[in-house]
C-alpha cells in the first residue's frame, strides 16, 4: 500500500455572499508525507481540506489532483480519502471492529481479507481486546485511534484529519500525536492534517503550511518554519520573538545594555532577532537586564525584562533558580537560535 | 426532614387523578365486561360487525401510523437542514394541527374530499366517478389519510430530537470510505433513527385506534372500526353494556400490545449491527 501524492492548483474559494474564504492555492503533498495545515481559525485550512475531501467544491479553474488524476469534479465516496473529525464520528450502532470493517464491506471486500486487515489495524491501533466492544465504552483517545483505523483500512492512500485532537485532554494529547504519526507511516499513507496548535504541528509534520486569512503564509519543515520565518505573522504565531537592535563592528554587536561576540555577522546597523529559550540568562559577560516579572512554569521560567534603553526582552531560566522583579540579570544569546529569515533580518521587522 | 413529605404531598394530586379517573372506570369496565359470566364475549366474537371492526381497525392502526412515521421522518431531517429560526418557526406551525378538535378536521375534509368536495368535482370534471372518490374518504383508509393529519405532527415530535442530534460527521465518515449518499443514509443514520421511528409509529397507531371524534365526524357510526362499533353498542337503541365493556378491553389490549412491541424491540434495534 503506498500513499497517493497530492496536489492542488489554483484552488479558491468564495462563498455566494462573495466572501472569500481562500485565496489562490498552489500546493503538492509528496506520497508519504505528511503536511499540517497550520493557523488561526477562519485562516482557511479546513475549507483547504474539505476541498481534497470533496466536500467543498473549488472555484473555477481550481484543480485537485490525486496522483495525477483530476479528482475535482468527483463526489466524496469517489475519491479514496479517509476521515479523521474532530468528534471522531464514529458509528454508535456498530462495534469497534464494525466501524474499522465498515469502508471494506462498501468497497465489497470478501469476509476473509476483511477479516485479515480489521486485525492488522486492530494491532496498529493497539485495540485488539477492544474488537466487540461497542465505541461509547471507549475512552476519547481509544475512540480517536479507531476513527484513525477506520480511515485507514480500506488503504486508499490519503488521510485527511480536521482537528483529530482538539477535543482531548492536554497529557492525551501529546501521547497521541506521536501515537497518530506513528500509525500513518505504518501503513504508508499521505495525510493532510488541520491543526490550530502549533506543537502538534511541529511534532507531527513532515512539513508544514501556516495559513492566515485565506492565504499560504510559509511551507516549510517544522525546524524552518519555526527558526526561519519569512514574516512577523509566522515568527509571532509560534511564540513571541525578541527583537534587539544595534550595530556589529569587527564581531562585536553593540546595544545599550552592552556588547556579544556575533562571528560572521555583516557590519552595519543590525536586529537580533531570537525567541526566548535562544536567551542564556545569567552568562558572563552578556547585556544586562533587569528582571520586570518572573514568572515559574515548574519546569522553566519565563522571565520579562527591560533595558537600559527600554528595551523589553522575554527570556526562558531554568526553573530552580528563582529570580524576582527589581534582579539585575546577564544575557547571552545562543548564535544558533538567531532567527535567520530568507530575506536577513529586515523581514522579521 | 420534611423532603420526603413534601416528595409524597407533590404525587398526591396526580396520584388521585389517576385512581378517580383512569384506575376506578378501568375496574368498572372490566367488572361490566365479566358481569354476566363472560358471555359477554362470546356475543362480540359470534357478531360480525366486531369482526369489521377489527379489520378496519387493525387497518386504519397500521396505515395510519407507518404513513404518518414515514411522512415524519422526511419532515424532521428536512427541518434538521434548516437555521435555528427557522427550525423554531416550522416547529410551532407544525405542531398546530394538534390543537384542533377532530371535528373541525372532519368537517374540512368534507368540504373538500366529500361527495360533493372541491377535489371530488375537480377529479369528477377528469373523468372519475364522484361517488367513487368521495367515498374514499368514508373508507379506514380514507380515514387513515385523514388521522395523518393530526399523528404526522406528533411523529414528527418524537423523531425530531434524535435527527437533530444526529452527528452530520457520521454520513461524511462513511461517503469518504466509499458509501453512496443512499448507502450512508441507510447504513448510518436510518438505523440510529430507527428506535425514534418505532416509538412514533407505536404512539400514532395508539392514538389511531382509539381516536373516534374525526371518524364519527365523517361517517356517523357506519364506518367499521372498533371504537365506532363500540360506540354504536353505547348510544344505539339496542345497547349492550357489557358487550361493550368487552369490547372497551379488546381496544385497550390492542393498544399496550402495540406499545409494548414497540418497548420490547427498542433496545435490540440499538444493539443491532
Amino acid at each position: 500500500m503506498s500513499g497517493k501524492e497530492l496536489r492542488l492548483q489554483g484552488c479558491a474559494k468564495t462563498y455566494p455572499d462573495g466572501t472569500r474564504a481562500l485565496s489562490p492555492v498552489d500546493l503538492r503533498v509528496d506520497a508519504g508525507e505528511i503536511v499540517v495545515l497550520l493557523g488561526p481559525s477562519g485562516c482557511g485550512k479546513t475549507t483547504l481540506l474539505r476541498m481534497v475531501a470533496g466536500l467543498d467544491r473549488p472555484d473555477e479553474g481550481g484543480r485537485v489532483l490525486l496522483d495525477g488524476r483530476d479528482v475535482t469534479a468527483l463526489p466524496i465516496e469517489k475519491r479514496g480519502v479517509g476521515m479523521v473529525f474532530q468528534s471522531y464520528a464514529l458509528f454508535p450502532h456498530m462495534s469497534v471492529a464494525g466501524n474499522i470493517g465498515y469502508g471494506l464491506r462498501v468497497q465489497g471486500w470478501s469476509r476473509k481479507r476483511r477479516d485479515e486487515r480489521v486485525a492488522e489495524l486492530l494491532a496498529t491501533a493497539r485495540l485488539e481486546e477492544f474488537a466487540g466492544r461497542r465505541v461509547d465504552q471507549l475512552s476519547g483517545g481509544q475512540r480517536q485511534r479507531v476513527a484513525l483505523a477506520r480511515a485507514l483500512a480500506p488503504g486508499s492512500g490519503m488521510i485527511l484529519l480536521d482537528e483529530p485532537l482538539t477535543a482531548l485532554d492536554a497529557g492525551l494529547r501529546e501521547g497521541l500525536r506521536a501515537e497518530i504519526a506513528a500509525m500513518i507511516k505504518a501503513q504508508g499513507a499521505t495525510a493532510l492534517y488541520v491543526t490550530h496548535d502549533q506543537a502538534e504541528a511541529l511534532t507531527l509534520g513532515d512539513r508544514l503550511v501556516v495559513m492566515d486569512k485565506g492565504r499560504i503564509a510559509q511551507v516549510g519543515a517544522p525546524r524552518d518554519v519555526y527558526y526561519r520565518p519569512q514574516s512577523d505573522y509566522v515568527a509571532g504565531f509560534f511564540g513571541p520573538v525578541n527583537r534587539l537592535s544595534g550595530r556589529v563592528e569587527h564581531g562585536v554587536f553593540t546595544t545599550a545594555s552592552g556588547t556579544l561576540p556575533v562571528p560572521g555577522r555583516p557590519d552595519g546597523e543590525t536586529v537580533l532577532a531570537f525567541r526566548p529559550e535562544a536567551a542564556i540568562v545569567g552568562q558572563d559577560g552578556g547585556l544586562a537586564f533587569r528582571v520586570t516579572n518572573a514568572l515559574f512554569e515548574g519546569s522553566r521560567q519565563r522571565l520579562d525584562l527591560e533595558g537600559p534603553a527600554g528595551e523589553r526582552l522575554v527570556a526562558h531560566a531554568p526553573g530552580i533558580r528563582p529570580y524576582s522583579p527589581g534582579d539585575t540579570v546577564t544575557i547571552g544569546i545562543d548564535p544558533d537560535g538567531l532567527l535567520a529569515p530568507a530575506g536577513g533580518a529586515d523581514a522579521v521587522n | 426532614m420534611r423532603a420526603p413529605l413534601l416528595k409524597w404531598a407533590l404525587a398526591v394530586p396526580a396520584g388521585a387523578f389517576l385512581v378517580v379517573f383512569l384506575a376506578w372506570p378501568l375496574f368498572g369496565v372490566v367488572t361490566e365486561a365479566f358481569s354476566d359470566g363472560g358471555s359477554a364475549f362470546g356475543r362480540l366474537t359470534a357478531d360480525p360487525v366486531f369482526w369489521h371492526g377489527l379489520v378496519g381497525s387493525a387497518v386504519l392502526g397500521t396505515l395510519a401510523p407507518a404513513v404518518s412515521t414515514a411522512v415524519g421522518l422526511a419532515v424532521a431531517l428536512h427541518i434538521a437542514r434548516l437555521s435555528p429560526t427557522a427550525r423554531t418557526a416550522l416547529l410551532t406551525v407544525i405542531a398546530v394541527p394538534l390543537s384542533f378538535s377532530g371535528l373541525v378536521v372532519a368537517y374540512g375534509f368534507i368540504l373538500v374530499f366529500g361527495r360533493s368536495g372541491f377535489v371530488t368535482m375537480l377529479l369528477a370534471d377528469l373523468g372519475a366517478d364522484p361517488a367513487v372518490v368521495g367515498g374514499l374518504i368514508y373508507t379506514p383508509a380514507g380515514l387513515a389519510i385523514a388521522y395523518c393529519y393530526y399523528l404526522i405532527p406528533r411523529a414528527v415530535l418524537v423523531i425530531f430530537p434524535v435527527v437533530a442530534n444526529f452527528e452530520t460527521e457520521q454520513l461524511q465518515a462513511a461517503r469518504a470510505l466509499g458509501a453512496s449518499r443512499f448507502r450512508a443514509f441507510r447504513d448510518i443514520l436510518l438505523p440510529q433513527v430507527a428506535p425514534a421511528c418505532l416509538v412514533a409509529f407505536a404512539l400514532c397507531a395508539a392514538v389511531a385506534l382509539g381516536a373516534y371524534g374525526t371518524a364519527l365526524a365523517l361517517s356517523g357510526t357506519q364506518i367499521a372500526i372498533l371504537p365506532m362499533v363500540l360506540y354504536s353498542k353505547i348510544s344505539d337503541s339496542g345497547s349492550d353494556l357489557p358487550a361493550a365493556a368487552a369490547m372497551s378491553i379488546v381496544l385497550i389490549a390492542l393498544a399496550c400490545t402495540v406499545m409494548a412491541i414497540a418497548e420490547l424491540v427498542r433496545p435490540r434495534v440499538r444493539s443491532a449491527a
